[in-house]
């Protein structure tokens, strides 16, 4: 555009640290939002000052820069200053913090890992839809049919490397095509024909090819992957600049396949060959452990995230033997378990929120979703959490015992049962179905004497959070748990200027938005993230769920009331996920705004600290 | 009477922050500003009513201010609009 912006954007990136010192840049209506290595190498009074910008926010982790108008204009210059950063948008983990090396194993695992479960469950339950059809009759086990679903179905299993050559070239940030090229090379036809031959190979008649197949195999291609994405790098570096597009594939092809070939997919074939020993072992000596281990102890593994690292194990099974009998039964216990414990608690307790949380993620729980009841209801209150890794390790014992395994994988709820349908069988899905029940019944027979012991104090509780009662006028009750601030300590400039109205914000402690009096649903903002209500007494007020959330879209928030329903003081507005507005990098401050404020002769903050939904906190007089 | 089309740039259409602006820029005038979309209308002092209407990016408002100085608010919401819409 003109030079003036230019020059402006110039400045701007100069004295935020240089590009070199911007992870990320964004903009919004108003303002352009870095995201730096370092703020402290920012000049923040020196970008204030300059002709054209408004002022300077810190929010958040986002060094904004307020410029008005023309941030679009702007925005396009400060681009073309700041070096293409395409795939590594994520901004740097912390200062410069190094993750664990535990940590990052585990980040490595479930990132390579995730993104195929839709096609690893998709495969599943067409496995599951053949078993069913030829238990049925409907299908003949020898027709073409049945040939044509087997290799729908197997697909995804047979070219696994490729899947997996994808999510590791992502996460190691190399060339994915390049990546799935190499683990084409891995999987050719023409490859496995020479391995059928059973004839040594050697390739320029030197370099010695050992004879593995590497269709339906997990650990060679992520180990070859690994090794790509440094001589990916090497070649760029290496290979000029003129004719790099050509010959860092050729190069990348030929090195890699060579190393594939020879050395790096033999060396995961053995690794992958001794956890399958490992386990072939324990299967044999001591099968009633691996599921009866992960029935009992999921919950820990899922709080320390070491389930990532274990569900692998399944799919390896899974593709090597064609089933799974360690992770998916165990899996599927605790799961139930948890749930259960969960559906108990809610029943057995006198708290109104304990008993709605205790049944809808109990509900949850039994449809193979756990972080909600593990970290919302069991682990705080500690003793369905036990109940449940007890009655998780029975039925695993169970599942153990009987060798019950699994033909595909899919989601570890009810509905995974008819995963345990294959082999022209049913008897699978019988022990699926009693182990349940064992898990089932010895967890809600736990959890309920333990309940007798720790609901006692149910009724104080009771009282901290029941309805608002004797409703008083021109009060606003606390619509969320949390710690109250201050106007000005809000972090955004609209909300602690004032600019809307009188306003006040609560750090929320859990992401239940509750009505703050009596009265009728104004508006309910598209992307759910603000509420406007009115008092049957005439006061009008805005909640507003974090800063700047409105970017998000709506993900995150679900309003649980529309425009025109009444609604009584207390009753739930909204629930959200505080997670997914941290991590889209906004704070989750609830902002509180009395809109006709000026219809009052005084509005007052009447709390302090820390305060449960309901408590009284702002008092108007007319 | 005054009125004017305009529609809005803003990504996230009207939403909290520039409704209040709105709302504060079209209480400086005597004035009845209205801003209207769909057969909807509101009155651009009254924030939950603004913000009730949805507007979104890519669609276009009608404008109308009557009163004593319209000439003057019309301008101002013009600006404000153009500037931060």
């Amino acid at each position: 555009m003109s030079k003036k912006y230019e020059s402006l954007a110039g400045t701007i990136v100069e004295k935020v640290g240089g590009s070199g010192n911007i992870s990320a840049v964004r903009h919004c209506q108003t303002r352009l939002r870095f995201t730096l290595r370092d703020t402290e190498k920012a000049d923040k009074e020196g970008i204030g000052n300059l002709d054209g910008v408004a002022q300077v926010v810190e929010s958040g982790g986002m060094f904004q820069v307020v410029i008005g108008m023309h941030v679009a204009e702007v925005f396009e210059e400060v681009e073309k200053l700041v070096p293409n950063r395409e795939g590594q948008e994520e901004p740097d983990k912390g200062n410069g913090k190094k993750m664990s090396p535990v940590d990052y194993v585990i980040d490595f695992v479930s990132s390579v890992f995730q993104p195929i479960v839709p096609a690893l469950s998709g495969a599943g339950m067409l496995k599951a839809l053949m078993a069913l059809l030829t238990v049925f009759h409907l299908v003949n086990s020898d027709s073409q049919t049945y040939y044509i679903l087997n290799f729908f179905a197997d697909a995804t299993f047979a070219f696994l490397p490729i899947l997996l050559a994808y999510t590791t070239a992502k996460r190691m940030k190399c060339n994915a095509i390049l990546a799935m090229s190499v683990a084409g090379i891995m999987c050719h036809a023409n490859w496995m024909a020479l391995v059928a031959a059973d004839e040594p190979v050697k390739f320029f008649g030197v370099i010695p090819f050992y004879l593995v197949s590497y269709t339906s195999t997990v650990i060679p291609v992520i180990l070859v992957i690994i090794v790509q994405s440094f001589v990916e790098k090497w070649l760029n570096k290496v290979i000029p600049k003129a004719v790099n597009l050509v010959f860092v594939p050729m190069f990348t092809f030929l090195i890699m396949g060579t190393l594939a070939l020879s050395v790096l997919g033999p060396v995961g074939d053995y690794v992958g060959e001794g956890l399958a020993l490992v386990f072939d072992w324990l299967s044999t000596n001591a099968s009633w452990a691996p599921a009866a281990l992960i029935g009992g102890l999921f919950p820990v593994m899922v709080m320390f995230g070491i389930h990532h690292a274990v569900a692998p194990l399944g799919s390896m099974q899974m593709a090597s033997l064609g089933f799974d009998s360690i992770f998916g039964p165990g899996c599927v216990c605790s799961n139930i378990a948890q749930g259960v414990a969960a559906l108990v608690v809610g029943l057995r307790t006198r708290e109104s929120k304990t008993r709605q949380l205790g049944l809808s993620t109990g509900v949850t729980a039994l449809m193979g979703i756990t972080e909600p009841v593990l970290y919302g209801l069991n682990l705080p209150k500690k003793y369905p959490l036990i109940s449940a890794m007890i009655g998780g390790g029975l039925g695993g014992l169970y599942a153990g015992v009987t060798h019950t395994h699994r033909f595909a994988t899919g989601s570890s709820g009810i509905p995974a049962v008819l995963l345990y349908i294959g082999d022209d069988t049913m008897s699978f899905f019988w022990n699926i179905i009693i182990l349940l029940l064992i898990t089932a019944v010895s967890t809600a027979a736990i959890t309920f004497i333990l309940s007798l012991k720790f609901e006692k104090s149910v009724e104080i509780q009771a009282q901290e959070t029941a309805a608002i009662e004797n409703e008083e006028k021109n009060t606003v009750y606390a619509p969320v748990n949390g710690k109250i601030v201050e106007m000005g300590d809000i972090p955004d400039p609209t909300f602690s200027e004032g600019v809307l109205g009188w306003t006040m914000g609560i750090y929320p402690e859990d992401g239940i938005v509750r009505a703050p009096f009596t009265g009728k649903i104004v508006q309910v903002s598209d992307t759910g993230h603000a509420i406007g209500l009115e008092g049957n007494d005439g006061m009008e007020l805005l909640i507003h769920v974090g800063v700047d959330t409105v970017e998000m879209g709506g993900m995150g928030f679900d309003p649980k009331v529309k425009e025109g329903d009444e609604v009584n003081a207390g009753q739930e507005l909204l629930v959200f996920d505080r997670k997914a507005v941290a991590d889209a990098g906004h704070p989750d401050v609830v902002v509180v705004i009395v809109l006709n404020a000026d219809d009052y002769t005084a509005t007052e903050l009447v709390a302090e600290g820390t305060v449960v939904a309901g408590t009284k906190i702002i008092q108007l007089k007319k | 009477m005054k009125t004017f089309d305009y529609t809005i740039k803003d990504e996230v259409g009207i939403h909290a922050r520039p409704a209040g602006q709105l709302v504060k820029e079209a209480k400086k005038y005597e004035s009845k500003i209205t801003v209207s979309i769909n057969g909807k209308s509101a009155e651009a002092t009254k924030l939950m009513a603004v913000m009730g209407l949805g507007v979104k990016c890519g669609q276009t408002v009608e404008v109308t201010v009557e009163g004593a100085d319209e000439d003057t608010a019309c301008e101002g919401i013009r600006t404000f609009f153009e500037e931060n819409l």
